[in-house]
C-alpha cells in the first residue's frame, strides 16, 4: 500500500534553479543583513540616530577621524553606516550573479548592463551628496541628473526583470527578487541618509520607515536565499495545500504589521501603536499556535515544516518574555516614556526583543515561502541554460519533467534526490 | 491523461471547500467563511483608539529637581583623561578628591529643597506651561519670553526631540545624552561656550546660529530645515530653561550656605538680575567688522597669516601654544565650568565646531570662552586680534599658509623656512 495516496499537488524542483556559489552567497547577504539589523536596532536603542549629523560619509570614514573622545553613540552610528555598505555590496553582487545565470544571452547581457547603470547611477547619487556633506541642509543641491539616471535605470531593470519572470524563464522569480532586492538596499540606504539630513523636518518619522523598510529588505534577502535553492515537492491534496498556503501567507502579514507596529513605536511615543503592537502581539501568538496544530494534524505537511514550527514556538516564547521586559524599560521606568533612561541592561532588553521579532518575521516568511514558492518554479528542462558543477541535473535527465507524464513519473535521478520516495512507473497501485 | 484528471479534481475540491462549510477532507478543520472576523476587528479597534487621545507633546509634569552635583569650584591642575562616555556624574564626585568643590542638592535638608521647587514652580511654571514672572515686561518682550511664546517652544523642544540630549530641564543628561561625546550643552549655569557678547551669555543671534547650523563635530543638528519663526521660539525656550536653571543654581548653593531667609522674593530678585545679564548680553556693542585682508593666499592676506603665528607661538602665560599644543594636535585638556573636561580645538582640521566664521573667531579670541578657561586677550590689538583670526582661518589649509608658516605646521610636507 502506498503511503503516497493523493499524488502531488505540487512536485515542486529538486533541482536548485541557482548555482550552489551563488546560494551560498546569497546566505552570506541575510547573515550581513542580520548583523546591520542588530546595529540598527542598537542605534535606537541608544538613541544614537544623530550621534552624528553628517552624512553621507565614505566606508573607512571612523579610520579617518580623531578618535581622543571616545563616543559610544558615534561609534554604534558609524559601524551601523559600515555594515549598510557591506550589505550594499554583496547585495549587488548578487544580484549581478542572479542576472548572470540567466539562460538568455540577450537577456542575460541587457539585465546585467542595467544593474551595472543602476550601480553607477547610485554611485553618482552618493558623491554628489558627499560632495555636500559639509553645507547645512537647506543648502544642499539635488543631484537632479543622477536621479534621473537613477529612475531609469531603476526602471529599465525592473522591466527586464518582469519581461523574464513573463516569459517563465528558469529563476526569473529570483532574478526580479534580486533586482528588488538590490534597490530596497538602495532605497533602505538613502532613507538612513535622510533621516540624518532631514531630521528638522522629519523627525523620527524617517528613522521609523527606515526601521519598518529594513524588515522589508530582510523579507526580499530572505526571500532570495530560500527560493534559490531545491523546492519540495508538496504531496497534499491541493485544497489542503491551498488552505496552508493561504494561512502562512496571511500569518506572515500579520507578523510583519505587527513587526511595524513595533518599529514605529520604538521611535514615537504613539498611544494607538502602543495598544495595537500589543494587540496584534496576541493575534500573533494564537495565529501560530493554531496553524501549527493545524499543521501537525496533517503528517504529510508536519514533516516538512515540524522544525520550522517547532523554532518558533521557541523564538515565540523568549519574545513574549523579551517583550515584557522591554516594555517595562520603556514603560515602567516611572518617566515619560521618551526620558526613560537608557542604560546597557535597558538597550539590552530592547534591542534583543526587536531582533528577535526580526527572526519570527523570517521564520514566518519561510513558512509562507515554504507552501508558496511551488507556484515559482518552473519546470528544470525549460530555460536551462547549462549544468552545474554542484550537481544540476542535465537538461537530457530533466526533459521528461517538461511534459505532464514527467511531472508524475520522474526519472530514477529525480526519485533519487527527492526527499519523499516517490514511485516509479508500475509501482503506483 | 492525468493532468485534466487531477484539474477535475482540483476544481472539486476547490468547489467544496469554498461552498462554506464543507469539510476538507482528512483534516478535520471547518472552513467557515462570512463577516466574522471583520466584525471581531471592530471592537478590538474601538478598544484600541480609547485614550489615544493623550500626546507627550502636551503631557503636564513638573520639572523634576535637581539631584546632579553642584560644581562650586574645579581643580587647579589640569585633567589627566578626557570625559568618559556614561561616567559624568562619577567624574563629577571625584573632582573634590583633585581639588574641587562641588555639591550634591541631596545633602540639603529635603525641607528646603522642597521649598525651592515649589518657588521654582511659582516663578517658573511646569515644562507644558512655562513662565517667567517678572516686572521687567520690556525685557521679557526682548527676550521673546512671552507665555504663549514659551508654550509654543516648549512644545517645539519635545517635538524635535531635543530633550533627547538635553532633557527636560536643559541639564544635558536626556537620555541619549551620556552616550555621545561631548556631552550635550547643560544650560542651567546660563553658561554658554559660542557667544559674541562678550560675556558667557549668549546673543540671541548666537543662539539662532548654533540652531541653525548646528555643532560640526558633535551630535548637535542643524536645524537649518526648519521655519525661522519656530528657531526663535526655540532659542525663547533655551533662554527660559538657561535662566530657571541659574536661579535653581544659586538657590541651591545659596540654600547650603545657609544664606536665604525668604526665599519665594529672593527668587524673583535672583531672576531679575539674571535677566538683566542677558539683557546686558543682547545690547552687548557689535562684534568689529573683519578688515580687507584680500582673498586667502593673497599677499595681504598672508602678512597677516604671518603676523598672526608669530602671536600663536611667542611664548608666555596664557599663550596659544600652551593649550593648542602643535596646534591643537597635542592639546591641553581643560576642565569645564560643568566639571566636564574639554579638548582644545585641533586647529590644522575642519571644520571648527562653531564654524570659522571671522567675527565669531575674533569673539573667541577677543573675550576667550570662560566655561572652558580659555582666556580673554585684551592686550592684543584689534589688529593683532584680526591676525590670528586669519591665521586660525588658513591653518587647515596649507596652500593658503605662506612658506614659512606652512613648512612650520606641516613640517612633513618637506618645506622648510
Amino acid at each position: 500500500m502506498n503511503r503516497l495516496a493523493p499524488p502531488p499537488s505540487d512536485p515542486g524542483d529538486p533541482v536548485p534553479s541557482v548555482p550552489g556559489l551563488l546560494r551560498v552567497w546569497a546566505w552570506l547577504t541575510v547573515a550581513a543583513t542580520c548583523c546591520l539589523l542588530a546595529l540598527g536596532q542598537l542605534v535606537t536603542s541608544f538613541q544614537a540616530g544623530m550621534a552624528d549629523p553628517i552624512w553621507p560619509t565614505e566606508p573607512w570614514y571612523l579610520l579617518l577621524i580623531d578618535w581622543q573622545e571616545p563616543s559610544p553613540g558615534y561609534l554604534i552610528e558609524h559601524s551601523h553606516r559600515i555594515a549598510g555598505f557591506l550589505v550594499g555590496g554583496l547585495t549587488a553582487v548578487l544580484a549581478l550573479g542572479l542576472w548572470w545565470t540567466q539562460p538568455q544571452r540577450f537577456l542575460r547581457g541587457a539585465g546585467s548592463a542595467a544593474l551595472l547603470l543602476l550601480l553607477a547611477a547610485y554611485g553618482q547619487f552618493h558623491g554628489a551628496l558627499m560632495a555636500q556633506r559639509h553645507a547645512t541642509p537647506e543648502a544642499v543641491q539635488w543631484p537632479r541628473s543622477a536621479t534621473v539616471g537613477l529612475v531609469f535605470a531603476g526602471l529599465i531593470s525592473l522591466g527586464l526583470g518582469l519581461w523574464d519572470v513573463g516569459r517563465r524563464q528558469r529563476g526569473a522569480a529570483v532574478r526580479l527578487l534580486g533586482i528588488l532586492a538590490l534597490m530596497a538596499v538602495m532605497i533602505q540606504g538613502l532613507l538612513g541618509g535622510f533621516r540624518v539630513l532631514w531630521d528638522a523636518l522629519a523627525g523620527t518619522n524617517l528613522a521609523a520607515i527606515h526601521g519598518v523598510f529594513a524588515q522589508c529588505v530582510l523579507g526580499l534577502l530572505v526571500s532570495v536565499a530560500l527560493l534559490a535553492g531545491a523546492v519540495p515537492a508538496q504531496r497534499l491534496p491541493s485544497g489542503s495545500l491551498a488552505f496552508f498556503r493561504r494561512s502562512a501567507v496571511l500569518l506572515a502579514v500579520l507578523v510583519f504589521v505587527q513587526i511595524a507596529l513595533g518599529a514605529w513605536l520604538r521611535h514615537h511615543v504613539n498611544p494607538l501603536a502602543q495598544r495595537l503592537h500589543v494587540l496584534t502581539a496576541f493575534a500573533v501568538l494564537g495565529g501560530w499556535v493554531w496553524l501549527g496544530t493545524r499543521l501537525r494534524a496533517v503528517r504529510e505537511a508536519w514533516s516538512g515544516v515540524k522544525y520550522l514550527v517547532i523554532g518558533a514556538g521557541l523564538v515565540l516564547a523568549v519574545q513574549v518574555y523579551l517583550g515584557v521586559e522591554a516594555w517595562l524599560v520603556r514603560y515602567g521606568a516611572g518617566v515619560p516614556p521618551e526620558l526613560a533612561p537608557i542604560t546597557l541592561a535597558s538597550a539590552a532588553w530592547r534591542t534583543g526583543h526587536a531582533l528577535v521579532g526580526s527572526l519570527l518575521w523570517v521564520l514566518s516568511l519561510a513558512l509562507a515561502l515554504h507552501w508558496v514558492r511551488g507556484m515559482t518554479t518552473v519546470p528544470a528542462g525549460i530555460g536551462t541554460r547549462r549544468v552545474s558543477p554542484e550537481g544540476m541535473a542535465s537538461p537530457e535527465s530533466l526533459e521528461s519533467r517538461s511534459s505532464p507524464e514527467g511531472a508524475s513519473r520522474p526519472s530514477p535521478e529525480l526519485r533519487r534526490s527527492l526527499s519523499v520516495a516517490v514511485p516509479a512507473a508500475g509501482e503506483e497501485e | 491523461m492525468m493532468v485534466p484528471a487531477q484539474s477535475e479534481r482540483t476544481r472539486k475540491e476547490r468547489g467544496a471547500s469554498a461552498g462554506g462549510g464543507g469539510r476538507d477532507a482528512g483534516f478535520g478543520w471547518q472552513r467557515r467563511r462570512g463577516p466574522v472576523c471583520p466584525m471581531a476587528i471592530v471592537p478590538v479597534l474601538l478598544l484600541s483608539f480609547a485614550g489615544c487621545q493623550s500626546s507627550s507633546e502636551e503631557a503636564d509634569y513638573a520639572f523634576p529637581s535637581r539631584t546632579d552635583a553642584l560644581v562650586l569650584r574645579l581643580p587647579s591642575q589640569a585633567p589627566d583623561q578626557p570625559t568618559q562616555p556614561g561616567r559624568w556624574e562619577a567624574e563629577l564626585a571625584a573632582l573634590a578628591a583633585k581639588g574641587g568643590q562641588v555639591l550634591s542638592p541631596l545633602q540639603l535638608p529635603a525641607d528646603q529643597r522642597a521649598a525651592i521647587d515649589a518657588g521654582l514652580r511659582e516663578l517658573f511654571g511646569t515644562p507644558s506651561r512655562p513662565r517667567l514672572v517678572s516686572q521687567q515686561s520690556a525685557i521679557l518682550e526682548r527676550l521673546g519670553l512671552s507665555e504663549e511664546r514659551l508654550r509654543q517652544g516648549g512644545q517645539l523642544y519635545r517635538r524635535h526631540r531635543c530633550l533627547q540630549c538635553h532633557n527636560v530641564t536643559g541639564d544635558g543628561r536626556g537620555p541619549a545624552g551620556q552616550w555621545v561625546i561631548p556631552y550635550p550643552r547643560d544650560f542651567r549655569q546660563g553658561v554658554f561656550k559660542f557667544t559674541t557678547s562678550g560675556s558667557s551669555k549668549p546673543r540671541r543671534q548666537d543662539l539662532l546660529r548654533t540652531l541653525r547650523e548646528g555643532l560640526k563635530g558633535t551630535a548637535m543638528p542643524s536645524f537649518a530645515l526648519l521655519a525661522e519663526a519656530d528657531r526663535d521660539l526655540l532659542a525663547s525656550y533655551v533662554t527660559y530653561l538657561a535662566i530657571r536653571g541659574q536661579v535653581e543654581f544659586e538657590a541651591l548653593v545659596a540654600a547650603g550656605q545657609g544664606s536665604v531667609a525668604e526665599l519665594g522674593p529672593w527668587l524673583a530678585h535672583q531672576a531679575e538680575g539674571v535677566l538683566r545679564q542677558w539683557q546686558a548680553a543682547e545690547e552687548a556693542p557689535p562684534v568689529p567688522s573683519p578688515p580687507d585682508d584680500g582673498p586667502p593666499g593673497s599677499p595681504r592676506h598672508q602678512e597677516a597669516v604671518q603676523r598672526g603665528f608669530a602671536l600663536f607661538t611667542a611664548g608666555g602665560e596664557n599663550s596659544c601654544q600652551s593649550c593648542h599644543g602643535d596646534f591643537g594636535r597635542q592639546p591641553q585638556l581643560r576642565y569645564e565650568v560643568w566639571g566636564t573636561t574639554a579638548r582644545p580645538a585641533n586647529l590644522t582640521e575642519r571644520p571648527l565646531k562653531s564654524q570659522p566664521q571671522a567675527e565669531e573667531l575674533y569673539a573667541r579670541i577677543r573675550w576667550g570662552i570662560p566655561a572652558v578657561g580659555m582666556p580673554a586677550h585684551p592686550q592684543y590689538s584689534e589688529r593683532q586680534v584680526w591676525d590670528l583670526v586669519r591665521l586660525v582661518q588658513s591653518l587647515p589649509f596649507p596652500r593658503e599658509l605662506p612658506p614659512p608658516v606652512r613648512a612650520a605646521v606641516y613640517p612633513e610636507s618637506g618645506e622648510h623656512p
